[in-house]
C-alpha cells in the first residue's frame, strides 16, 4: 500500500511540474544585462573595409573580432560571492553591440561585479564548456595547452604595399583576463543595466606597444607574445552602469 | 507485484511528463500519427546542436524517414525515371560521387562536385556555397534542376499518387495520403538526417582525449602508430594549420573558408549567395570524415588523390583575395605553401585515414531499400 501511495506523490510531482505558472521563487530576483560595444579608434566596430593606423602608423584592417566571456559573479555586500556559470560568445562583427543577459539574480546590495574576458581558469580545458558546435569550434589545440581560445582578432595589414594577413588568437592559462566592477549597486529595480565598452587599441597600445607586422601571423604557440597580449587585454574594458 | 508498481509509475510519470511540454509534434497531431524517430547520438557529438537544426514541422519519425529512404533510391523523382538521389550520393562514396561532375538525365554533366551527405543534422547550411538553409530547400534543387533530376513537382506529385505503394507511405508518414512537393523534401530531410558516422578512430582519439589524463595515453587507447601521432601533432600546429576549419567530432567547422584554390575569385562561392564580395571565394568547408572514400576533391573535383590535395596545400595556394587569414602568409611565401616536406604529408596522409568510419558505409539502415 505504501508503495501505491508513493507511485501517487512521484506522480503528483510531475503534475505539478507542469503548470504553466512557474512557482515564484521565494527570493525576489532580477536580469541583468550587459550591454557590450566594441570600440576602435574611438568608433564602432562596424566596417570592414575601413583602415586604421596602427601604433607605428601601420595601416590595418579588421575582418574578425570573435571572443567568450565567461563566470560572471555578482560579490554581496556581506562578501559572499553568487557564481554564475555564465559562458557567452561574441561575433564583434556580425553584431557590433551585445547584450548578454544573467537571470534571475536574488535582489540586493551588491560590491563587486567580475567575469572573465576568455574562459575561466576552472573551464579552460578539454570539455570544459558545453558540448555545443559554437564552443567547439573555439577549441585549443590539445598538443598546445588544450581548453579554448579566448578570442580571435584578425585582419590584414599593409607591410610596404603588400598586404599580408595578423591573427591574434589568444588562449591558455593564466593569459584571460579577470575585470572587476568595484560599485555598490542595488539590483531590486527593474533597471539592472551595464555597459561594457571593449576598446580593440588595447590589444595594441598598452601596457606593451605592439607594431602589427608580419610576427602577428600566427602567435599560438608563441608563448611570449600570447604574454605579450595578455598583459595588453587587462584594461580592454570600460565597465559602467546606465543609470535611467 | 513489485514490477507492475514500477511499470505503473513509469507509465503515469511518462503520461504527466508527455502532457505538460509543449511539444510540436503535438500541435502538427493532425499530420503525424506515427512514432518519433529516436536518432543515437555518437559519444561526444553535441546532442543540442543535432536538435537544433530540425524544423518544428518536420520531426523525425520512423515512417518519414522510411518514405525518405525510398526516394531517395527510387528514380521516379527523374524526369525520365533514370537517376535517383542515390546516383550521384552513392553509399559506398559516403555519398559522394567518385566523378568530378555527376550526371544528370540524358547523361547531363553538373558544374560542381557532389558533396558526401554525412552528419548532415549538425548543419544549418548546404551545398558548397551554402544557398540552401536546410536540408527540406536543400532537396528541392537537384529534382527541378536542369541538369540534374530535371523533373516537375507538378509531375512528380503525379507520379507519386499513381504509385501502387507511396501513397499509403505518404498516410503512413504524414497522417494522410496527401502527396505534396512540400512532403517529398521533408521525408527526403528526414532521412538524410539520420545519417550519422560517429565511429572512427577519430572518434575514439577525441573521446581518448576527453578521458585521459596524457596525450601519449590517449594515443594508446586510440591505437595510434606513429606516423599517425606525428600527422595528428602536425594538424594541430600553426604550420599545417588544419584544425581551425576541420577539428571536432565533424571534421569541419561547417563554415565558408577561401582555401587558395583560384586567384581570381570575383563573384563566386558564398559570394554569389551573399552578395557580399568579403565571401567572394569561399566555400563550405567539407568534412574529412570517411575523406578516403570521397574523391575527387574539392568544389570543382579538381583533385584526384588525397596526395594531391596533400601537395596542393604544400606548395600551390593561391593567393586570393579573401583567402583564410592563416594561409595567406604561406601562399606569398616562396614555396606557394605550407612547406610540408615528404614525410610530413605521408604523415598528415595517415592521420586522415583516421576519419574512416567502414560501419557508416555499411549501415543496413542507409542501403537501397529496393
Amino acid at each position: 500500500m505504501k508503495k501505491i501511495f508513493s507511485i501517487i506523490f512521484a506522480s503528483s510531482l510531475f503534475l505539478s511540474a507542469c503548470k504553466e505558472d512557474e512557482p515564484k521563487p521565494e527570493v525576489p530576483s532580477s536580469d541583468i544585462t550587459f550591454t557590450i560595444n566594441n570600440i576602435i579608434q574611438g568608433e564602432s566596430l562596424t566596417d570592414l573595409r575601413k583602415i586604421y593606423l596602427g601604433e607605428n602608423g601601420e595601416k590595418y584592417s579588421v575582418s574578425k573580432f570573435q571572443y567568450l566571456i565567461s563566470a560572471i559573479s555578482f560579490k554581496r555586500l556581506d562578501g559572499t560571492i553568487l557564481e554564475t556559470n555564465s559562458i557567452s560568445y561574441i561575433d564583434a562583427i556580425k553584431n557590433p553591440t551585445n547584450n548578454i543577459v544573467v537571470k534571475n539574480i536574488p535582489d540586493g546590495e551588491y560590491s563587486e561585479i567580475t567575469f572573465y574576458f576568455g574562459v575561466d581558469l576552472k573551464r579552460n580545458k578539454n570539455g570544459g564548456l558545453p558540448n555545443e558546435d559554437i564552443y567547439n569550434n573555439f577549441d585549443w589545440p590539445v598538443t598546445n595547452g588544450g581548453g579554448y581560445h579566448f578570442c580571435q582578432l584578425e585582419g590584414n595589414f599593409d607591410d610596404n604595399g603588400t598586404s599580408r594577413p595578423y591573427n591574434i588568437h589568444l588562449g591558455k592559462n593564466p593569459n584571460q583576463a579577470k575585470f572587476t566592477y568595484a560599485e555598490t549597486f542595488s539590483t531590486n529595480n527593474v533597471f539592472n543595466k551595464f555597459i561594457l565598452d571593449l576598446n580593440i587599441d588595447e590589444f595594441f597600445k598598452g601596457p606593451n606597444k605592439v607594431v602589427i607586422n608580419k610576427n602577428l601571423g600566427a602567435i599560438m604557440e608563441n608563448d611570449s607574445l600570447q604574454n605579450v597580449f595578455a598583459q595588453n587585454i587587462k584594461d580592454i574594458f570600460k565597465i559602467s552602469q546606465l543609470v535611467e | 507485484m513489485k514490477s507492475f508498481l514500477v511499470l505503473a509509475f513509469v507509465i503515469i510519470s511518462i503520461v504527466f511528463i508527455q502532457s505538460c511540454v509543449d511539444d510540436p509534434i503535438d500541435k502538427k497531431k493532425d499530420e503525424i500519427t506515427n512514432s518519433p524517430f529516436i536518432p543515437i547520438i555518437p559519444e561526444g557529438f553535441s546532442s543540442s546542436d543535432f536538435f537544433k537544426n530540425i524544423p518544428v514541422d518536420n520531426p523525425l519519425t520512423v515512417k518519414g524517414v522510411e518514405l525518405g529512404r525510398m526516394l531517395f533510391y527510387d528514380p521516379i523523382l527523374s524526369k525520365d525515371g533514370s537517376i535517383s538521389c542515390n546516383s550521384c550520393h552513392h553509399l559506398n562514396n559516403s555519398f559522394s560521387d567518385n566523378k568530378k561532375f555527376s550526371l544528370g538525365v540524358n547523361n547531363t554533366p553538373g558544374i560542381i562536385n557532389a558533396m558526401p551527405l554525412i552528419n548532415l543534422a549538425w548543419s544549418s547550411s548546404f551545398f558548397w556555397d551554402g544557398r540552401a538553409t536546410s536540408l527540406e530547400q536543400q532537396a528541392i534543387e537537384p529534382i527541378l534542376s536542369v541538369i540534374e533530376m530535371h523533373e516537375t513537382s507538378a509531375n512528380v506529385i503525379e507520379k507519386l499518387k499513381n504509385h501502387a505503394d507511396y501513397p499509403n507511405k505518404f498516410k503512413n508518414a504524414f497522417g494522410d495520403g496527401e502527396i505534396t512537393f512540400e512532403r517529398v523534401t521533408k521525408a527526403l530531410a528526414q532521412f538524410q538526417r539520420t545519417l550519422i558516422s560517429g565511429n572512427s578512430r577519430w572518434d575514439v582519439l577525441l573521446n581518448a582525449i576527453k578521458s585521459s589524463e596524457t596525450l601519449d595515453s590517449a594515443f594508446l587507447k586510440a591505437g595510434l602508430n606513429q606516423s599517425e601521432i606525428a600527422g595528428f601533432q602536425l594538424f594541430k600546429t600553426e604550420q599545417a594549420e588544419c584544425f581551425h576549419c576541420h577539428d571536432t567530432h565533424l571534421g569541419t567547422s561547417n563554415l565558408f573558408e577561401d582555401n587558395g584554390l583560384n586567384e581570381n575569385t570575383d563573384g563566386t562561392g558564398h559570394g554569389a549567395v551573399t552578395g557580399n564580395p568579403n565571401d567572394d571565394g569561399k566555400f563550405k568547408v567539407p568534412t574529412l570524415r570517411n575523406i578516403r572514400l570521397t574523391a575527387p576533391y574539392m568544389h570543382d573535383g579538381r583533385f584526384k588523390t588525397l596526395e594531391e590535395v596533400v601537395e596542393f596545400y604544400s606548395s600551390d595556394m593561391k593567393n586570393s583575395k579573401n583567402l583564410n587569414t592563416f594561409l595567406q602568409d604561406d601562399a606569398q611565401g616562396s614555396e606557394g605553401g605550407l612547406g610540408l616536406s615528404p614525410i610530413q604529408q605521408k604523415n598528415l596522409i595517415a592521420f586522415l585515414e583516421l576519419f574512416s568510419d567502414t560501419t557508416f558505409v555499411n549501415n543496413p539502415a542507409y542501403k537501397n531499400p529496393f
